[in-house]
């Protein structure tokens, strides 16, 4: 009896120790698996993108993933990923995944391929038949442009600047491990500066409410069209105190926000309209820049391709003029352009602090003079008197403000 | 996409420009221009169909072309230009009317006519 007694006790206390030693490996495996995630500022992205995430795992270790980086001079990669499964087993296909991403995606390859070619490396000795849903876009810090593509995962949503929240429309593709022969399609979108993108995996939305619902997509929008702040930051604070406050969760839960955050360009929004306002350098880089980011606002808010073009010819040719002017001043000037977009009208606003200057009192060129007496210049400000359906000088409190208004013919 | 230009060592002589050519890319424009001008050909032709976007800075270059080439008889046309293009190029007047074709086939139709008549004459 005591001989039992006693062994119980030293098998229980073995038992006990055994228990310590894995839960001690599971911890490590934890700070091991939350290492492969990219931490606040480790990434080294270009000031162009702001990114911020937060992974909960349901267990101590779990089958989520996110991560960013920079793949060249120009864009930067980001992906979530949900691998079928919870526990050891789901981070360890995980951990294969997180190390897959690195090599193939450096690479910048279009996202469609890197699915593709992650898929057909996971495919092989997959005798687990573990699957990963994973969604993955290659964003170009210059313009704005995002290209994504999708293997089973949850779309992301889209929050403008403006506050509207949509799931972005990708097609989807199997989730990968699975099928070799799977193929991706990657589709294209343009962020405005002020708009951010939302990542998710199924943990957010299948959260548990205490009224037995599911957390949902739905309520995820309406989450995220309510917020005040629109920065990925407080965007993903938002949607997380949220989730925590009114759910529980029952699987790894993991939140992704980007945005595109070029310098020199800030905005606002009214109750009337969304403005953007670019202050570049006076340089014809810096027109160069104002011109792009004008483009990528304007395609962003699906302005027609047409109205585009002249809206950015518009722009260049009064910045043009502007530069040269303050060029051959030589001090210290200030430009911007203000763009104004309401449902049915763009309204371009150009100031700079040059000498009173206006242009549309110049006399306009004599476009039909016989070509030995035509002169080279003044073609800049026909075209803009042409091209827009108003167009008004002032100097106002040592500026001059020349006001452009395009009508829009898409809504 | 930035300006990019073939010279295309063809008769007539040939500019075929790709992307974009605004206040940025028009200088290198200019320096193909520098040269080309300098021998004087008979007849310059812009193929602009790969021509995305034009700005005023772009239109110059066609206009100081004409002012090489036409007061010594030569000519300067303007092929295949994206409607964008082409309205950005109506506006300003950048060459006179029946010097934008529509394709290099139209060009060569109306070069043979010309040729064909100026052979009647002699």
């Amino acid at each position: 009896m005591r001989d039992s007694l006693k062994n119980h006790i030293e098998l229980r206390a073995a038992n006990l120790a055994e228990q310590a030693r894995l839960e001690h490996e599971l911890q490590i495996a934890a700070s091991i698996q939350q290492a492969m995630l990219p931490k606040p500022g480790s990434r080294a992205l270009p000031p162009e993108v702001r990114t911020a995430a937060a992974l909960t795992p349901a267990k101590q270790v779990g089958g989520d993933l996110y991560d960013y980086f920079t793949v060249d001079d120009t864009h930067v990669l980001f992906a979530i990923a949900d691998v079928s499964d919870k526990g050891i087993p789901a981070a360890l296909f995980m951990a294969r995944l997180a190390g897959l991403l690195g090599v193939v995606a450096t690479s910048g390859k279009s996202p469609d391929r890197i699915l593709h070619e992650i898929n057909a490396r996971l495919v092989e000795d997959n005798d687990a038949c573990m699957f990963i849903t994973i969604g993955c876009g290659l964003l170009d810090i210059r313009n704005g442009h995002i290209r994504y593509a999708s293997a089973g995962h949850d779309a992301p949503l889209l929050r403008t600047a403006e506050g509207s929240v949509a799931s972005l429309a990708v097609e989807n593709g199997a989730a990968i491990g699975i099928d070799s022969s799977a193929e991706y399609t990657a589709m294209e979108i343009v962020l405005a500066p002020g708009d951010t993108l939302v990542l998710f995996t199924d943990g957010v939305t299948e959260a548990w409410m205490a009224d037995g619902a599911q957390f949902g997509t739905e309520r995820l929008v309406t989450v995220l069209s309510e917020a005040k702040d629109g920065s990925s930051d407080a965007l993903l604070r938002h949607v997380v105190d949220t989730v925590a406050s009114s759910a529980r969760a029952a699987d790894d839960l993991t939140v992704l926000a980007l945005s595109w955050t070029p310098r020199g360009v800030t905005w606002n929004r009214s109750e009337k309209a969304m403005r953007w306002l670019i202050e570049p350098q006076i340089s014809n880089v810096g027109v160069a820049q104002t011109q792009q980011w004008l483009r990528s606002i304007l395609a962003a808010r699906a302005v027609a391709a047409d109205l585009i073009n002249d809206a950015e010819l518009i722009a260049e040719e009064l910045l043009t003029n502007v530069v040269r002017s303050l060029d051959a001043r030589g001090c210290d000037s200030r430009m911007s352009l203000d763009c104004e977009l309401t449902p049915t009208q763009i309204v371009m606003t150009v100031r700079d602090d040059g000498p009173p200057f206006d242009p549309l009192a110049l006399a306009a060129p004599d476009l039909d003079a016989d070509i030995s007496d035509r002169s080279v210049g003044g073609l800049g400000v026909t075209l803009v008197r042409q091209l827009a359906d108003s167009c008004r000088y002032s100097h106002v409190d040592g500026h001059n403000v020349m006001e452009i208004r395009l009508h829009r013919t898409t809504v | 996409m930035p300006l990019e230009i073939v010279a295309e060592p063809s008769n007539p002589s040939t500019l075929v420009l790709a992307g974009r050519l605004d206040s940025t890319t028009a200088p290198e424009l200019e320096a193909v221009l520098d040269r080309v001008l300098k021998k004087a050909p008979p007849r310059l032709v812009f193929d602009l169909s790969k021509l995305e976007y034009l700005s005023s800075a772009g239109i110059r270059c066609f206009v100081r072309a004409r002012k090489a080439l036409e007061p010594g008889g030569g000519k300067v046309a303007i092929v295949n230009p994206q409607p964008s293009v082409r309205k950005v190029l109506d506006i300003v007047k950048a060459v006179p009317a029946g010097g934008i074709f529509k394709d290099i086939a139209e060009l060569d139709a109306y070069l043979d006519e010309i040729q064909r008549q100026v052979r009647d004459r002699d």
